[in-house]
């Protein structure tokens, strides 16, 4: 086994992915997806990378103008998938505290007691994390990370599956603290929502006429089921030719002229893991270079810096990742 | 071929066109090399002529088809074209230079034009039929040098720049160094063969620079500079060792096509200086040997068509040889000194003078270079006049019309001479009786002579009723009916027993046909002598002639009671300058040219006469224009086929690769190369499902579900887990060679329906010339750049399907 991460249910001789083959994989996550295309109209390849980031144990980052349905589509996961869901407003004067929890002295114990903050949840949703103060921006991020809070000099698991949906405004929009690099490094993908085309708007004013839309969705799987889920993805195979192509890939945005900071490794362990998860959404047990291919501006355009030619002549970051796709051979 | 410094951004933007800047000069010092070999190798022309006006039109054409190649190249025309451009150069300027009066613009042949070119290519061939080497540089010549030199440089650039075969290169270089050698007779000048080297090395050199570089990163500069030094180390000594060896090692070991020479039987006495003569025959021998292949003597003469020149007539056969009869004393001809004014009574008491009539015709002989003690004379002499430095020396045998001296050579003499030419017909000779009257020493016949001689001739002449009926006979027994063939390859000499064996072998040259008939003759009762000298030679001015020793020549004369001594000529006619006699018809064929056996088959070859069979500049301009159009034919065969034969090839071994995964993995690449054959877009970025889809849109049902299946196990071999591919699930548990043939089938199924969707051109093109494989064939040719250092240089856009699986 070549793949990281062997699990249990990855010994099967014909498939290795143990009780969740991949066509029953791919039915739960149509499922899924099906479930939240009820609520998020017209936008069925947001949902899917949305999808691939859940099983990818990645975290998503939206970016977006406000009102285009990034909180939907969280919302719509967490409720798809029966998951705990909590939301992160966050504003300028959000404090660490209020993310990661906080110890109160409690009187009649005579002890300090942890109260959870709001990153105690299975989805996340961190909107407009860009309007917070780097000091709170990272307090999630170093969560996001390590899948745990340590407050006070004590460590606090966060529940599995756990995954973050931050959105953020466009950077250009007043009153925000851009994320730095490193931090945007820490998303397994970053994608636009988009304006629905007119017909998914028409269906969106209809389904707000009637009732909350979140409200009526039933959950379609358990966070137990999507925890297995996740680890049949991990065990995707992906052949040697696969990971040379993503290792190409990344070398080639080192090299770009047009790119002043290429894609880091974590770039590239995280492309193949999503190539993995999409592979499995496709009902495949081995990753194609077509999966690559299918992320690699979702998983590398947001960690980039683009060199000063690139922003003078407007080129953005998708187009340049684009070129670098076209330009690359497929081992 | 240094090459340039690109900055980095340059080469992002001009990756390919700096490459093409490179290959371009890279493609033109190569055609400066080619040209520069083929002028090298053409200095083996020079022993041919007597002067050097030949060599400027030479170079014009090297230059010419140098300068055709490069522009086609540098214009991007497809490789097959070039030769072709060449060609067309090639025409224009032989064009220009040889028939510019009658050409259209000065260099475009028009049907006059041709004409003239043809005219003068006739008469160069006639040229290098007369002349032997070193010839004057002679228009017709000319051309033929010309045209020959061209297409070796035609074939040279074609083989080392187009093809980039510098080994077949060599062999054009080969011909031209080999065909001077051929004409002349001592062989190439020791200098010849290691010139000739040099220039291949170049070639060779050139090709190797280029291919040390093409290892990019590997070789450095320095190590570039310090293997190119080596090889001229290397090249250097070999050239050396050659050049040594050339001197050293005797002729014949090392040039087989050259005369071995040696003394034969019946050697002459003391050396050509001593002037002192016992056997004229030998002494000739060892002229022709010793003296080059070169001009005898030249005349002028008043007569239509000249008699042969006879230098000594032989009258005495011992069984061993032929002897002159005169009168022999301690080694010296005893005669009569010609004083110049009585020279004419003693002619005049000459028996020979009988022969009837005929008018007086004048010769003015200037010796060239004979180191014979003897004059060349026609038969029968009148007088001898304007004698310059002929005197007291020289004395004349009134039996036999020959002038000799017993202490200068003819070397250097000029003198007139007037000469009857002599009228008789057949029908004179017809009438003139048996010899009659006393005892005649040209019957004398040795006694040990095999009876199969005089028997042969008296089967041959059976027929024949009178004297001149018999010689007729026999005459055309030995050129036409008696199946002899003409070869310089036997042994030379004319002795009793070998003449028998000539009979029956019926294979040898002018001393062994001249010799029998006069033996066969002498036993049919007629008189006979052998007499040597030489035919009349080539006309070349108004009524001037010119006689090599390629001329030299032996034929009996027979005697005729109340006519005198008659030329015979019982030696087929090869392409030397015999000439039969009007009164002694040979044939209704004048002329039998039989198969000749290579000289350099039998090292005991001697050139002897003017039938001689050294090879002439027509027989080996003939054969280098043949090597030549071969090798063209070949070269340009290999370059059309080559991309064909080598598809085939690799298809075969793609589609039956020991493993299945190899298989599928040979099947796709079969398919991509297919698509580009046909001129469909493969990209080497796409990944195996993109192309698939790409390339089935448009595809019937049928096979685009064989793409789609050959795509699906494709991915399963290439990005599947290794543990699944062996068990082949497509067909279930069919066996693996079950399921290669389908997948076989697969290709096959895609590969119609690609050749079907194309015009007919394109399937022509796919299948003789694939695109896909001189693609592959440019991508290998192309000298990669050294491997930029990671994030400080850009990369080099990889050229489309180059990363194709083999």
């Amino acid at each position: 086994m070549t793949q990281q991460g062997g699990t249990p249910g990855s010994e099967g001789p014909d498939t290795g992915l143990g009780e969740f083959g991949p066509e029953a994989a791919r039915t739960i996550a149509a499922e899924i997806a099906g479930s939240m295309g009820t609520v998020i109209s017209g936008k069925p390849q947001a949902i899917r990378l949305a999808l691939v980031a859940l099983l990818a144990e990645g975290h998503l980052l939206i970016e977006d103008v406000p009102g285009v349905g990034k909180t939907m589509l969280a919302k719509s996961l967490a409720r798809s998938i029966d998951c705990s869901m909590h939301r992160i407003q966050f504003t300028p004067d959000l404090l660490p505290s209020d993310v990661t929890g906080v110890s109160v002295f409690d009187r009649q114990t005579s002890s300090f007691e942890f109260r959870p903050g709001a990153v105690f949840a299975h989805i996340v949703l961190g909107d407009e994390i860009n309007r917070a103060s780097p000091k709170t921006q990272s307090a999630l991020l170093e969560a996001m990370e390590e899948q745990q809070v340590t407050v006070d000099g004590q460590t606090y698991q966060l529940p599995q599956p756990f995954m973050v949906i931050a959105t953020q405004n466009p950077v250009e929009m007043e009153g925000t603290y851009p994320l730095p690099e490193a931090q945007r490094d820490r998303f397994l993908m970053q994608i636009q929502l988009g304006y629905p085309d007119r017909v998914a708007e028409i269906a969106m004013l209809d389904s707000h006429d009637i009732a909350d839309p979140i409200a009526a969705l039933r959950p379609v799987t358990d966070a137990a089921t999507l925890q297995r889920l996740r680890d049949v993805a991990r065990g995707v195979f992906a052949s040697p030719a696969v990971k040379q192509y993503v290792v190409d890939l990344v070398a080639a945005t080192r090299r770009d002229p047009l790119l002043r900071l290429g894609a880091s490794p974590r770039a590239g362990v995280h492309l193949l893991q999503a190539a993995r998860a999409h592979a499995l959404l496709a009902g495949r047990d081995h990753a194609l270079p077509d999966d690559v291919q299918a992320l690699a501006v979702p998983v590398l355009a947001h960690r980039v810096l683009l060199s000063p030619e690139a922003h003078l002549s407007r080129t953005p970051a998708a187009t340049v990742i684009t070129e670098v796709v076209a330009r690359v051979s497929v081992p | 071929m240094s090459r340039p410094t690109v900055s980095a951004e340059d080469m992002r933007d001009s990756g390919v066109r700096g490459w093409r800047l490179l290959r371009a000069r890279a493609r033109l010092a190569d055609t400066m090399v080619a040209a520069g070999a083929t002028a090298i190798a053409a200095t083996s022309i020079i022993p041919l002529f007597a002067d050097l006006s030949w060599v400027a039109p030479v170079l014009v054409v090297i230059v010419v088809i140098a300068a055709a190649g490069a522009l086609g190249r540098a214009v991007a025309l497809p490789m097959p074209l070039i030769p072709i451009v060449e060609a067309l150069a090639l025409l224009f300027v032989i064009t220009a230079m040889f028939a510019w009066s009658t050409a259209w613009a000065g260099f475009v042949p028009t049907t006059d034009a041709w004409d003239a070119i043809l005219a003068l290519v006739r008469q160069g061939m006639q040229d290098a039929e007369a002349y032997g080497s070193p010839a004057p540089a002679l228009t017709g010549m000319v051309l033929l040098t010309v045209g020959g030199v061209g297409a070796v440089a035609l074939s040279v650039d074609t083989l080392f720049v187009c093809v980039r075969s510098p080994i077949l290169a060599g062999l054009p270089l080969a011909a031209l160094f080999l065909a001077p050698a051929m004409i002349n007779a001592s062989g190439p000048p020791w200098w010849a063969l290691p010139v000739a080297g040099i220039g291949w090395l170049l070639v060779l050199a050139a090709d190797q620079r280029e291919r040390v570089q093409s290892w990019g990163s590997l070789a450095s500069e320095d190590r570039v500079r310090g293997l190119s030094a080596s090889a001229r180390r290397v090249g250097a000594v070999t050239l050396l060792i050659a050049g040594v060896l050339a001197v050293v090692v005797p002729a014949g070991a090392w040039a087989p096509w050259r005369t071995v020479t040696g003394d034969g039987p019946g050697v002459a006495v003391g050396t050509a200086d001593e002037a002192i003569v016992l056997d004229p025959l030998a002494t000739m021998r060892r002229d022709l040997i010793q003296s080059n292949n070169s001009e005898v003597l030249t005349y002028r003469t008043s007569a239509k068509q000249p008699d042969y020149l006879r230098v000594s007539a032989l009258e005495t056969f011992d069984g061993t040889t032929w002897l002159p009869r005169a009168a022999l004393s301690e080694g010296r001809y005893l005669g009569t000194p010609i004083p110049s004014n009585v020279l004419s009574d003693r002619i005049a008491a000459d028996p020979s003078n009988r022969v009837t009539g005929g008018e007086s015709v004048s010769y003015d002989i200037s010796v060239t270079n004979l180191q014979n003690a003897f004059l060349p004379l026609p038969y029968p002499i009148s007088d001898v006049e304007d004698i310059k430095g002929l005197g007291a020396d020289w004395s004349l045998d009134p039996t036999t019309g020959i002038a000799f001296s017993n202490e200068v050579p003819a070397s250097g003499l000029e003198y007139r001479v007037a000469a009857l030419d002599p009228r008789i017909g057949p029908n004179e000779l017809r009438q003139a009786p048996a010899a009659s009257g006393g005892l005649w020493p040209q019957l004398a016949l040795p006694s040990g002579l095999p009876p199969v001689i005089a028997q042969t001739a008296r089967e041959v002449t059976a027929q024949a009723n009178t004297p001149y009926d018999r010689a007729i006979a026999l005459q055309r027994w030995f050129t036409h009916d008696g199946g002899f063939t003409y070869s310089t390859g036997v042994r030379s000499g004319a002795d009793s027993d070998y003449l028998a064996e000539f009979l029956r072998d019926k294979v040898g040259y002018c001393e062994q046909f001249a010799g029998a008939m006069a033996v066969m003759a002498r036993s049919l009762g007629i008189p006979s002598r052998v007499v040597v000298g030489f035919t009349q030679g080539s006309l070349v001015g108004d009524g001037e002639w010119r006689v090599t020793v390629r001329d030299a020549h032996a034929w009996p004369e027979l005697w005729f009671d109340g006519i005198g001594w008659v030329r015979f000529e019982p030696t087929p006619r090869s392409q030397g300058t015999l000439q039969t006699p009007d009164y002694a018809p040979t044939a209704d064929v004048p002329v039998n040219d039989g198969p000749r056996v290579p000289r350099g088959l039998d090292p005991q070859a001697v050139p002897l006469a003017g039938d001689s069979a050294a090879p002439t500049w027509r027989s080996v301009a003939l054969a280098l224009l043949g090597i030549v159009v071969v090798l063209a034919a070949l070269a340009l065969l290999t370059w059309f086929a080559a991309p064909a034969v080598v598809r085939r090839v690799r298809r075969y071994r793609r589609l039956h690769a020991s493993t299945y995964p190899d298989i599928v993995e040979g099947a796709w690449a079969e398919i991509a190369d297919t698509a580009v054959d046909h001129g469909q877009h493969w990209d080497g970025t796409s990944t195996p499902r993109q192309a698939a889809g790409r390339l089935g849109r448009a595809m019937p049902e049928a096979p685009r579900a064989a793409l789609e299946r050959v795509r699906r196990e494709l991915e399963r071999v290439r990005y599947g887990r290794p543990e699944t591919v062996g068990t082949a699930p497509r067909l279930g548990a069919q066996p693996v060679a079950e399921h290669a043939e389908a997948v076989r089938d697969d290709v096959r199924q895609v590969a119609r329906e690609f050749g079907r969707r194309v015009r007919w051109q394109t399937r022509v093109i796919a299948y003789c010339w694939p695109p896909s494989e001189r693609r592959r064939q440019q991508a290998s040719l192309r000298r990669p750049t050294r491997a930029p250092a990671e994030n400080t240089s850009p990369r080099v856009e990889p050229l489309p399907g180059s990363n194709l699986q083999i």
